[in-house]
């Protein structure tokens, strides 16, 4: 079996839990303008709950579940208590960017408070891997790769096709034209958070159920990828971030099997510099305003 | 008049030097007495992904804690233990070591354990305060600052013993796997150099993995690419977990791991889970010696710790750095940072009587004899470059969470394997 091909094939799975984070930020920043730093708290709460819930019911499937709900509820909250109390006093952006990444310290730091700072393990059998065409994946591998699809293409209709898509776009493009067009912008956007909040909560089950363990801090270290895939793909189109995300995961995983995994990180950061070098607005799309705008 | 003066300080320094070499071992006279309780503090890292090693040191400096105070304590004071987190960072250990180096009564430092001791040194050495640090890094294998020590072996020894046992367990063909963090880059060259002197070929080797992945898995199947017998290995607890998930994966853990002190460590063995580790993890670490030292080292825990636990891997070079620090206190008659560094190697070097309690040492230091120390964590014996050689043992992790040896390495058996 080629390497490369193996290479690939692993770097689609972690592309697959990097998309449904990234598109789940991007959706945040899209009716706030805000680009979330408490964003990766919200997949390791995702995390937390999941094993909680899998500790006491021993099902998987519980488990997806209540890391999406708690992952909602957390988003949900960040919202109506921080971003949008800011947002309605007219706070600048840089100041709510600011104030959400205190929220992530605190939110860390209450974890570490209930559930302590060590490594949690958190193990689902994968089971034995097989080959798929060219890949060598588990079972796990395959499900995180196939809800990662389901959840986008149900994303993709949600906002294309129903009301409150039309809604979410409007108030996406020109919150003030689509409040005084009678959308009620700020119920948007609170469920536009807490819609994200299920998809990032669900994806920290997923990375969770991947990596095999975490701490409070598992959620943060992971955003900062989500960032450079999300600015990467460009931000305000779920689509185009998650070919964003499915670039990012697969350079980084080539980058650490042939050149260095020492540096994946750095890697990261150079696409990202190259990027908002080169096109801000992202790859894909021409994006009304970058992230850093 | 210039001359003179020289001439008279040369003659006194003379003088000075000559009692001092003549001065027999009685406690010295006259030196800084404590005003109150004696401090010494313990510096380490007690958050983060290491911070098994600043709990394993704080236990171990406790138990000491106890049998200096059970025995009368240091200057007829009772010994105090304050604490301060590096973070395992540099430059968090800077603020943190002068926090601790602010009590005037304190006597000595006892830690820290990984790269931040390069930024601890140059403070501690300013003070004048000895310190007994227990990282493993080889820049100190010729340590030339008189207020370091370090009462636990270099890390080119844990590699030697690694290899050593590798090889003794019959693996011809071996991979090495390790993190970039500065601690565990010292390991890759001595484990080399060893196996090739014993026979034995790399046949992977990635020593740059970058801690905190979602996935390692094209490394980890390099490394089943490559067919090792073996793979030495050492990184963070979370980092480890991924690998050994990864492994499961693509090869069911068909190759065994052979590890260093940290995968010994609480925090890594609980990420990995008891039951991987006990199947396919052996951590080589050094290891307390049989004997008096041991006994007393065990019957303190039971006191403290009563329950099932057994003492955190490493507690015993802390237990060691506390009591031998406190003796040379005891010896020096002052807690004057000079004064008592000038003291340490004479109550824990030969020649003198051997003794292995803090109670019985101290009866024989105020009784004129000259002492040497047996640790629990070995003879705690420093050569000139102030670092010790010790006894290594091979550890399995038990279904319960225990470790327990399975081999033992003797000092000789090291210098033997030694390239």
């Amino acid at each position: 079996m080629h390497q490369a091909l193996l290479t690939l094939g692993f770097g689609l799975v972690t592309a697959a839990i990097l998309s449904l984070s990234a598109v789940a930020f991007t959706l945040e920043y899209a009716v706030t303008n805000v680009a979330n730093l408490s964003h990766g708290e919200i997949l390791t709460v995702g995390a937390y709950a999941a094993l909680v819930v899998h500790e006491r019911t021993g099902s998987a499937l519980a488990a997806a579940l209540a890391a999406a709900a708690a992952g909602g509820i957390i988003a949900l909250a960040m919202h109506l208590a921080v971003v949008d109390r800011f947002i309605r006093r007219g706070t600048p952006t840089l100041v709510i960017f600011i104030a959400t990444l205190g929220l992530s310290f605190v939110i860390q730091n209450l974890l570490v408070i209930i559930f302590g700072a060590a490594n949690r393990a958190y193990s689902i059998p994968s089971g034995a891997p097989f080959q798929l065409g060219p890949f060598l994946w588990t079972a796990v591998d395959i499900e995180i790769i196939v809800s990662a699809i389901a959840i986008t293409a149900a994303l993709f209709v949600v906002i294309s096709y129903t009301k409150f898509g039309k809604a979410l776009r409007a108030v996406s493009q020109n919150r003030e034209l689509a409040r005084v067009s009678g959308i009620n912008a700020n119920l948007v956007a609170s469920a536009t958070w807490f819609l994200a909040g299920l998809v990032a909560g669900y994806a920290g089950f997923i990375l969770a159920e991947s990596i095999g363990t975490f701490t409070p801090s598992f959620g943060f270290g992971f955003f900062l990828i989500t960032l450079t895939a999300a600015v990467a793909g460009g931000l305000g189109r779920a689509f185009s971030t998650m070919v964003g995300a499915i670039i990012v995961g697969i350079a980084l995983e080539f980058f650490g099997g042939y050149v260095s995994p020492g540096y994946n990180l750095a890697f990261a950061f150079g696409i990202l510099a190259l990027v908002i070098l080169i096109r801000p607005r992202g790859l894909f799309v021409n994006a009304r305003r970058s992230v850093f705008e | 008049m210039v001359g003179t003066h020289r001439r008279l300080l040369s003659g006194s320094v003379g003088v000075a030097l000559l009692l001092a070499a003549c001065g027999g071992s009685t406690p010295s006279t006259g030196g800084k007495q404590p005003t109150g309780p004696v401090t010494m503090g313990v510096l380490s890292c007690f958050t983060g992904s290491l911070a098994s090693l600043g709990n394993a040191m704080l236990q171990g400096s406790q138990m000491a804690q106890r049998a200096i105070n059970d025995a009368g304590g240091i200057l007829g004071k009772q010994l105090m233990l304050s604490h301060a987190d590096t973070q395992c960072d540099e430059a968090d250990s800077v603020p943190a070591v002068r926090k601790l180096l602010s009590d005037s009564n304190v006597v000595g430092i006892i830690g820290p354990e990984t790269q931040e001791i390069n930024a601890v040194a140059p403070i501690v050495s300013a003070a004048k305060i000895p310190t007994q640090f227990q990282g493993g890094s080889t820049a100190f294998d010729h340590n030339a600052n008189p207020y370091l020590w370090r009462d636990s072996p270099s890390d080119s020894q844990l590699g030697v013993a690694m290899a050593l046992y590798a090889y003794e367990k019959g693996y011809r063909s071996a991979g090495l796997l390790f993190y970039s963090d500065i601690a565990a880059q010292t390991f890759a060259d001595p484990i080399t150099a060893t196996w090739a002197k014993l026979g034995g070929t790399i046949a992977v080797r990635i020593t740059d993995l970058a801690p905190g992945q979602t996935s390692y898995r094209t490394q980890v199947q390099k490394v089943i690419a490559a067919k090792p017998d073996v793979i030495f290995t050492q990184t963070d607890a979370p980092t480890a977990a991924v690998l050994f998930k990864n492994f499961q994966e693509l090869d069911n853990l068909a190759i065994p791991f052979v590890g260093t002190d940290v995968t010994g460590g609480d925090d890594y063995l609980k990420a990995i889970t008891w039951p991987v580790a006990h199947d396919h993890l052996i951590s080589v670490y050094g290891t307390s010696v049989s004997g008096a030292a041991t006994d007393e080292f065990n019957r303190i825990f039971a006191l403290l710790f009563p329950g099932p636990d057994q003492p955190q891997a490493n507690a015993n070079y802390a237990y060691d750095a506390v009591i031998s620090q406190a003796l040379a206190v005891d010896k020096a008659n002052s807690i004057n940072g000079p004064d008592v560094n000038a003291a340490m190697t004479a109550v824990s070097n030969p020649p003198g009587t051997a003794c292995y309690t803090y109670k019985t040492c101290l009866d024989l230091v105020k009784a004129g004899t000259k002492i040497n120390y047996e640790g629990a964590s070995g003879d705690l014996n420093y050569n000139k470059y102030n670092n010790v050689f010790g006894p290594y043992a091979a550890f399995q992790e038990t279904l319960a969470g225990q470790q327990t040896p399975v081999q033992t390495m003797t000092a000789a058996q090291l210098a033997a394997a030694t390239p």
